[in-house]
């Protein structure tokens, strides 16, 4: 027996159940697992592509009885021309096709695919794009080539499943790990080889308020910086590792009105741009470093190189749907952000302004410079005065003594570190803290090098050694 | 205690005496003398202070009565006196040196026995044997570079045992080998003068041996200048004066007392003046992009001509005028009448101006200049001769900025791409040892009697640069090496002339190797090297030439108060003084820190590449750094490079600097893409912040701070600046009272033949 055929029978027990014992929850649990998808397929073919009007026909139809025979009850398709005013944007470019674009009445499904049909160098090239409209959100472009016009119908329906992202609904939080519900997994698929989740897929979480019965009833909130990857498939319910560049726990308790969606996406060819700007002027911030933590079969951090003087630093993409990026400055490590490269064409991440942080550093790096200076300067000097007494050089160790007592004391570096302590105030609270540690280093250093009276040590030395002769 | 403190005085204690005072060979040691008592004392060898004899020898037995006053070494201040009847012998300090000295020979330890003698003959010069062990340390020595193949060295040996003994058995064979030796070697490497002089020497020195080893080579030496004579006749009647000019010179090298040659060589300069010039580095066709290289900065005024050329007190713009835009944010280029491409005649147009901007900006062009296209907005051609320049933002000193050539491209007889300049002359015959630049038909800014050759003759060094200036091989000197300056100071025979513009001397750190990465460590080597002893003693040679000072920092200083250079530098930060105790600790807690960050070993002497390029000044300057260095346990290896071969693994890379304009070239040093291969955070900003700077005092302002964090950070370890030397015959017209390059007024010139002298 295969799995297709063992999640009906799973549910019609879970139905048999008391309805007492199954409570609310269940009841949501099964809806969502039982309810289609609402799709709708827009489609542009550019005249110049040699499709006859007959064909083209024949496409769409093919399109719609094939859909249904691989996606089973999970899909409620409908297949339909693009609209006139759609037409010519969808075959210009769809990556930048704005949702406001799109028809208001496909917008009251679930999920509109547009696809756009156009001549390439070497047949005809097919471009789909997903808007899932609960979310609100596009998906990454999938893009086909064909030789064959008669290969046609199967190559826009591989690429019509590649650009599909399943919608999922969060259902247990517990430390970096969630498991995600999907939408329609218990609706058996024709085709049984097509995966629940392809390779690569990441889920976006988002959130959304619910109505009485539990269905979507506002705009969605997405949470930022923030993405859940599949570890594991068991049925309909998805284990994921939750990634986030966020500070605390990037996903809210359970709430009955809010619910948790999320929706799986896959990043499109390229690369994204990610955009670092400082969080008070916007100003783009130059030069700082970007690292790609190490992926599956990687074991090495991957230097991406240095943000431009736009701020700009390109992320490609890695073995994962996602990469985890580390910005550093120097020493500092700033952020770390997962990012779905391809996703966005574009990532904007505000950063902390580095400029009382980097003069803070400085000051402290020339006071650190100057007690581990003056300390070795006083071990060098009473070495070479131990020297002197060894070889009985009497006058050569008094003037190495005196050049010891002439050594400018600790005190004006314990002086220009009380100058720095307040500079912290207008430090980023992570740095400030990091930056605490150091000034504290630094005092005790001072402070030891203040009390430590480097000639009496020595001279009590040199008495007790010629005692001892 | 803080983890600081407690690293500090671990490696404090780490230093073991012997780290700080080095075994030191006898000669340098404190003298004594060494007293033997008989078996009743236990047959002691007692150290003593030198005896104040007054013959330092020991007396006959007869007069070795009564006792002698004897103070130990190691108890100053005490006196003891013994019996000479209880001294059974009596070794005195110069004997115990001189003893030493001999079994360093034996080895072939040459150079270590040198020392002995040198101090023996200085101080004690009637130590008996001394002078015949100096004499068998000559010939034992002579010996040794023959084996070897040295020959100019065993020939330099035997001319000094010669001046000892001439008639020391066997010198007069040995003297005539090494002599025949050396001819043939001179004479394949086409250097007839130095093998008319070995003749000489030995004609003089060995008058027995002219028969048979001079008279054959001197017949050769005449046979071969009187081919040349007729074929430098032969090109001058065909009007093919490059090579007459070459043949007629060559000709007055091999036999100069040829009757017709001095004429000859006459009448082809009157018709085909060449400016002979005397480079240590020898010119390569120049880069189209920015360089310190010495020699592509000299020969690019050749080759090049400049929209704007630095001049001792500003910018000259030799193409066209220049003026701001509306908006503050462009300049208008507006080209001179009658500018065309030499030897083509065709005009320059705007077109070719905007493409040499254009390919300026673009990393993937020869030409590319990070800090050009780091401004570079576009280039709109507005008229035949006008071009319209944008920029991103205006920099305070645009003009630095200017300094692009105008070039165009065709194809190479071989294949390749051939560059061509709007510059006075081409690049027409390069070999090892000689560069020609060949005057351009058409050239716009061409002046009659300017040089129509200008011919680069490379030298090993720059006195052998100098001995050709005397000879009068050459008329100009490029580059005098700064412990040569004082040879021809007040000779009235010639000018030596200060460029206007100092170069900084720098050691760069790689900052991807973990020993030089570490800011403690690059401080160590700071204070590990004695700078001010390098540049006084070993680069200046005790001369004082104002201007080359030891620096704080990247930018150079100023030499005199209205200097356009020294802005930059911030007279605050002073010089971090020589301290070699304060660098070994520093570079014992620099160890450790590297060792806790990366985990690996490092044990033994860690070695350090430091890469210089092929250049006397740079290898003088490296080999004492390399000692000085090696006070850290450290095992400097060195290595030379051109400055377009340099390795990747380089630890330290010395670098000398042109630093023309510091406002510019600040960012091309310590920026992201700069010299120094990495940028910190802090000085990112800082740079940021001088880019952004609205005028000239907020520039230097902002420069002021740049120098202070770099002599914190040290991305670079600052040496000196030196003020560089030319040197040209009196005879030379035209010369420039301040150069920035060699050739800046070379349209000028006026060069007459000189005949070399013998």
């Amino acid at each position: 027996m295969n799995r297709t055929h063992l999640l009906p029978m799973t549910l019609l027990a879970a139905l048999l159940l008391p309805a007492a014992a199954r409570g609310a929850d269940s009841a949501a649990q099964v809806a969502w697992e039982l309810s289609p998808y609402r799709v709708e397929v827009l489609i542009a073919i550019d005249s110049r592509a040699g499709l006859s009007r007959g064909e083209t026909a024949e496409l769409l139809d093919q399109l719609t009885s094939r859909a249904e025979n691989v996606a089973g009850g999970g899909w409620k398709l409908t297949v339909r021309p693009a609209p006139a005013s759609l037409r010519s944007a969808l075959l210009a470019d769809l990556a930048a096709l704005p949702a406001e674009a799109l028809p208001a009445a496909s917008l009251s499904g679930d999920k509109v695919l547009v696809v756009g049909v156009k001549p390439a160098l070497a047949g005809i090239a097919v471009q789909v794009r997903e808007y899932d409209a609960t979310a609100r959100a596009w998906n990454g472009l999938r893009t086909r080539e064909v030789g064959q016009p008669e290969n046609l119908p199967q190559v826009v329906l591989d690429a019509l499943f590649a650009a599909f992202g399943p919608q999922g609904r969060i259902e247990t939080v517990e430390g970096n790990t969630a498991t995600v519900r999907l939408r329609a997994g218990a609706l058996g698929r024709r085709d049984g080889a097509l995966p629940l989740l392809a390779d690569g897929v990441v889920f976006r979480p988002l959130l959304v308020t619910s109505d009485a019965s539990g269905a979507a009833a506002g705009p969605p909130q997405a949470i930022p910086w923030t993405y859940l990857v599949p570890t594991g498939v068991r049925g309909s319910l998805v284990t994921c590792r939750i990634e986030s560049g966020l500070a605390g726990p990037p996903l809210p308790e359970f709430h009955p009105s809010q619910l948790r969606l999320a929706l799986a996406s896959q990043g499109g060819q390229g690369s994204t741009k990610l955009k670092l700007v400082s969080q008070g002027t916007g100003a783009p911030l130059a030069g700082y470093e970007v690292v790609a933590l190490p992926g599956t079969g990687e074991t090495k951090p991957q230097p991406l190189g240095r943000s431009d003087r736009q701020g700009i630093v390109a992320i490609p993409s890695g073995t994962e749907g996602v990469r985890i990026v580390v910005l550093r400055q120097g020493d500092e490590i700033l952020a770390r952000v997962p990012i779905a490269p391809g996703l966005a064409s574009e990532l904007t991440l505000p950063l902390p302004d580095a400029s009382q942080r980097l003069a803070v550093e400085t000051a402290l790096a020339e006071i650190a410079d100057g007690l581990v200076d003056l300390a070795a300067r006083r071990e060098a000097l009473a070495a070479r005065v131990r020297i002197a007494v060894a070889k009985s050089d009497v006058e050569p160790a008094l003037k190495l003594v005196q050049q010891l007592r002439d050594l400018p004391a600790a005190d004006p570096w314990l002086t220009r570190l009380d100058q720095a302590q307040p500079l912290l105030a207008a430090v980023d609270a992570a740095s400030r803290k990091r930056l605490e540690g150091r000034i504290a280093d630094l005092r005790q250093l001072a402070e030891t090098l203040i009390a430590d009276k480097p000639v009496e040590r020595l001279e009590a030395e040199l008495k007790a050694a010629s005692a001892g002769k | 205690m803080s983890r600081l403190a407690i690293a500090l005085v671990a490696a404090a204690l780490l230093l073991a005496p012997s780290m700080l005072v080095a075994v030191e060979p006898l000669y340098q040691q404190r003298p004594y003398d060494v007293v033997t008592l008989d078996a009743n004392n236990g047959n002691s060898a007692l150290k003593v202070q030198p005896l104040d004899m007054p013959v330092r020898r020991l007396p006959p037995s007869a007069n070795r009565t009564g006792e002698i006053e004897i103070e130990l070494l190691e108890r100053p201040g005490e006196r003891f006196r013994v019996a000479w009847f209880n001294i059974t012998n009596l070794q005195f300090f110069e004997e115990l040196v001189l003893a030493e000295a001999a079994p360093l020979v034996a080895q072939g330890k040459f150079d270590e026995a040198y020392e002995y003698y040198r101090f023996l003959e200085t101080k004690y010069p009637q130590t008996a044997g001394l002078r015949e062990a100096v004499e068998n340390f000559l010939w034992q020595h002579s010996a040794s570079e023959f084996k070897a193949g040295r020959f100019d060295q065993a020939l330099a040996l035997m001319v000094e045992l010669h001046r000892r003994n001439p008639r020391r058995p066997n010198l007069n064979t040995a003297y005539g080998r090494v002599t025949v030796k050396l001819v043939e070697n001179r004479l394949a490497a086409g250097n007839y003068r130095a093998a008319r002089g070995l003749l000489k020497n030995l004609a003089q020195r060995y008058p027995d041996q002219a028969a048979t080893s001079v008279a054959p080579f001197e017949s050769q030496l005449q046979a071969k200048a009187t081919a040349l004579l007729v074929q430098a006749r032969a090109d001058l009647a065909a009007n093919n004066l490059s090579a007459a000019h070459r043949a007629a010179m060559q000709v007055l090298e091999v036999w100069p007392a040829i009757a017709g040659g001095r004429e000859l060589a006459q009448a082809i300069h009157a018709k085909y003046p060449v400016a002979s010039v005397g480079v240590i580095s020898p010119a390569p066709q120049p880069p189209l992009r920015p360089t310190d290289d010495w020699a592509a900065l000299r020969a690019e005024r050749l080759v090049y001509r400049f929209l704007a050329e630095r001049t001792a007190t500003g910018y000259l713009l030799p193409l066209g005028e220049i003026a701001k835009s509306e908006g503050n944010r462009g300049l208008t280029l507006a080209l001179k009448p009658g500018l065309g491409w030499p030897d083509t005649n065709r005009p320059l147009s705007a077109q070719e101006v905007a493409r040499c901007l254009v390919a300026r900006a673009d990393p993937g062009q020869a030409a590319f200049d990070a800090a050009w296209s780091d401004i570079f907005a576009g280039a709109n051609v507005t008229g035949l001769s006008a071009v319209q320049i944008e920029f991103a933002r205006l920099p305070v000193r645009v003009e630095s900025l200017l300094t692009i050539p105008l070039w165009t491209s065709g194809a190479a007889v071989g294949g390749g791409p051939r560059i061509s300049g709007l510059g006075p002359y081409r690049l027409a015959e390069e070999t090892p040892v000689r560069t020609s630049f060949v005057a351009q038909t058409g050239y716009f800014a061409a002046q009659p009697g300017q040089p129509s050759e200008v011919e680069e003759r490379a030298y090993a060094d720059s006195a052998a640069a100098l001995r050709a200036l005397r000879r009068g091989e050459v008329s100009v000197l490029d580059r005098l090496s700064p412990w040569d300056v004082k040879r021809l100071v007040g000779n009235k025979d010639y000018v030596v002339r200060a460029y206007a513009f100092p170069t900084v001397h720098l050691l760069v750190p790689n900052p991807h190797q973990p020993l030089t990465a570490n800011r403690t460590f690059r401080r160590a080597l700071l204070y590990a090297l004695d700078r001010e002893g390098i540049l006084r003693r070993g680069l200046l040679d005790g001369q004082a030439i104002a201007g080359c000072e030891v620096l704080s920092g990247p930018f150079p200083r100023e030499v005199s108060g209205d200097d356009p250079h020294g802005y930059a530098n911030n007279p605050q930060i002073k010089p971090r003084p020589y301290d070699p105790g304060t660098a070994l600790v520093l570079s014992r807690l620099a160890l450790d820190e590297v060792r806790a960050a990366t985990g690996q070993k490092i044990d033994g002497q860690p070695a350090l590449t430091l890469v210089h390029p092929p250049e006397p000044i740079a290898r003088a300057a490296c080999q004492s750094i390399a000692r000085q260095l090696g006070t850290l346990d450290l095992q400097i290896v060195l290595r030379e490079a051109p400055a377009d071969a340099v390795p990747a693994d380089y630890d330290l890379l010395y670098a000398e600097l042109a630093m023309r304009e510091p406002a510019v070239d600040a960012i091309r040093l310590l920026g992201p893409r700069g010299l120094t291969g990495s940028c910190s955070p802090a000085m990112l900003a800082a740079l940021r912040e001088l880019e952004s700077a609205a005028e000239g005092r907020q520039a230097a302002s902002q420069l002021h701070a740049i120098h202070r964090l770099a002599a914190g950070e040290l991305p670079v370890i600052p040496l000196w600046q030196l003020v560089e030397h030319c040197a040209f015959h009196a005879g030379v017209q035209g010369f420039s009272a301040k150069p920035v390059s060699l050739y800046q007024d070379i349209e000028s010139w006026r060069v007459p033949l000189r005949l070399p002298s013998e």
